[in-house]
């Protein structure tokens, strides 16, 4: 069977939307909402939908466009080289391999996975940004911007979800 | 034909397998030699950068009118409601800064005269550059701003960024059409000051909460909670005098520093060109240096 170009350019727009959406999540993050003290604090969107897509489609989000992501954001947001692409690119190979066990569980369970990689890759910037940055910081605005993220997972997934069926058809 | 079939598949999967994990482990090994050169400051990364924001800053810029616009209009919303003690305490506050006008008026004739009097050097001549906040960092490691105005507008690195209300911060990386605005609360922020009334000298140096430390003041200096901090002026970089903040109190650990500048309703940045030879001209040298020694290479 021969597809059209019309066919053809749909099933790329679909296999690209993951990794779109993802791109999507690091831009917003970065507008200045200028809501009191929100800034430091705001969701790790990128985070949510690395994990969502890894456990899901892990097809349409491949580890080269994680990094890709990951490197995008850092160099546009001027945070330290090499962080975010790193915990993204392991956020993404821990819930793949996890995904065998959550796909079949209930979205309370994914949740909790969720939360419980997320607090592993707070910490993990905590630590490195202390290493590459040579001082002591405080864990503080990190719990709050974890405490956000996890809080934000449920909307965000359900939205995903929303997507996932959509590109699926 | 299904045994060779089924064979093949035996050993198709875990090369494969292998296959997915040695790119996973070259992409983890790029992530590491990236960090390394993020660290060592090469010019090759901030150019990327400038480059990537330079890129995304219209798409940036776009995205952050109808969000700037939601946030004023919750803004107004709220002050409306305090319109009327609004309006008695602004004139209350229009009369005193006449009464001021009368006295700096009076204050910038004597001086012209003293400065002619005594034959001082002339101050050098400042311009700005005013630019919109399209982008916040985000994280909460990092506290610095993206303002679409480059080196199109005569924006350079070192130049001091203003708010409304006071110094915001110090521009960090330029491109053609953006530049970064590092904050005076990151953790990174280095600023000179000198405290208004008594003139000690001290270091203003940000440390990622809201009220940055006042550090580096001489051992016999005293602070008084409320004393106002303005810019030294020390490395010429920034001009003297630029109001930064008050202080906020001295705890055990340290002197804070509340800065003037209203960090939630910073909508334009104001970047000052002092027009004198400090780090501008020694980061330009610099600049130049790499890019000769890059183009040396064969």
């Amino acid at each position: 069977m021969k597809l059209t170009l019309w066919q053809r350019m749909d099933i790329v727009a679909r296999q690209m939307t993951p990794a779109l959406l993802t791109l999507l999540a690091v831009m917003v993050t970065m507008l200045p909402l200028r809501l009191p003290d929100f800034g430091p604090v705001a969701p790790w969107l990128a985070l949510i939908s690395v994990y969502y897509w890894s456990v899901h489609r892990p097809d349409l989000l491949p580890a080269a466009a994680v990094f890709a992501i990951g490197l995008f954001s850092e160099l546009a947001a001027g945070t330290p080289l090499g962080v975010t692409t790193l915990v993204l690119l392991l956020m993404h190979t821990a819930a793949v391999s996890q995904r065998r066990f959550f796909i079949s569980r209930s979205f309370m369970v994914v949740w909790c996975g969720f939360a419980t990689m997320a607090l592993a890759a707070s910490l993990l910037v905590w630590f490195m940004n202390m290493a590459l940055g040579g001082v002591v910081m405080s864990p503080r605005p990190l719990v709050f911007q974890f405490m956000t993220t996890v809080a934000a997972y449920p909307l965000f997934a359900w939205c995903f979800a929303q997507v996932q069926r959509l590109i699926q058809r | 034909m299904t045994r060779p079939a089924g064979s093949l598949a035996r050993f198709a999967t875990p090369i494969k397998a292998w296959a997915q994990r040695f790119a996973f482990l070259l992409l983890i090994g790029v992530t590491l030699v990236l960090m390394m050169a993020g660290r060592a400051d090469i010019v090759a990364v901030e150019r990327a950068r400038m480059a990537v924001a330079d890129a995304v800053a219209p798409l940036l810029d776009a995205a952050s009118r109808p969000v700037a616009t939601v946030a004023n209009l919750l803004r107004e919303g709220q002050e409306l409601a305090a319109l009327r003690a609004q309006n008695s305490a602004l004139r209350a506050e229009n009369a005193r800064l006449h009464h001021w006008q009368v006295v700096a008026r009076r204050l910038e004739a004597e001086n012209a005269a003293l400065a002619e009097l005594l034959n001082m050097a002339p101050e050098p001549h400042t311009r700005y550059a005013t630019g919109r906040v399209i982008a916040d960092s985000g994280g909460p490691f990092m506290r610095s701003v993206l303002v679409n105005a480059g080196t199109g507008m005569g924006v350079r690195k070192g130049q001091a960024a203003l708010a409304e209300e006071g110094l915001a911060g110090r521009v960090a990386e330029v491109g053609g059409g953006s530049a970064r605005v590092l904050l005076i609360t990151d953790i990174n922020s280095r600023i000179p000051v000198v405290v208004e009334s008594s003139r000690y000298r001290g270091i203003l140096a940000g440390d990622n909460t809201e009220q940055p430390q006042l550090v580096f003041l001489p051992k016999e200096a005293s602070v008084e909670e409320g004393e106002r901090i303005v810019t030294s002026g020390h490395g010429g970089v920034f001009p003297p005098g630029l109001p930064v903040g008050r202080v906020a109190g001295s705890g055990e650990d340290a002197i804070r520093v509340a800065p003037f500048a209203d960090w939630n309703r910073m909508e334009y940045l104001r970047l000052v060109d002092y027009g004198m030879p400090g780090i501008v001209m020694i980061d330009d040298a610099q600049e130049g240096r790499a890019t000769t020694a890059i183009g040396a290479l064969p």
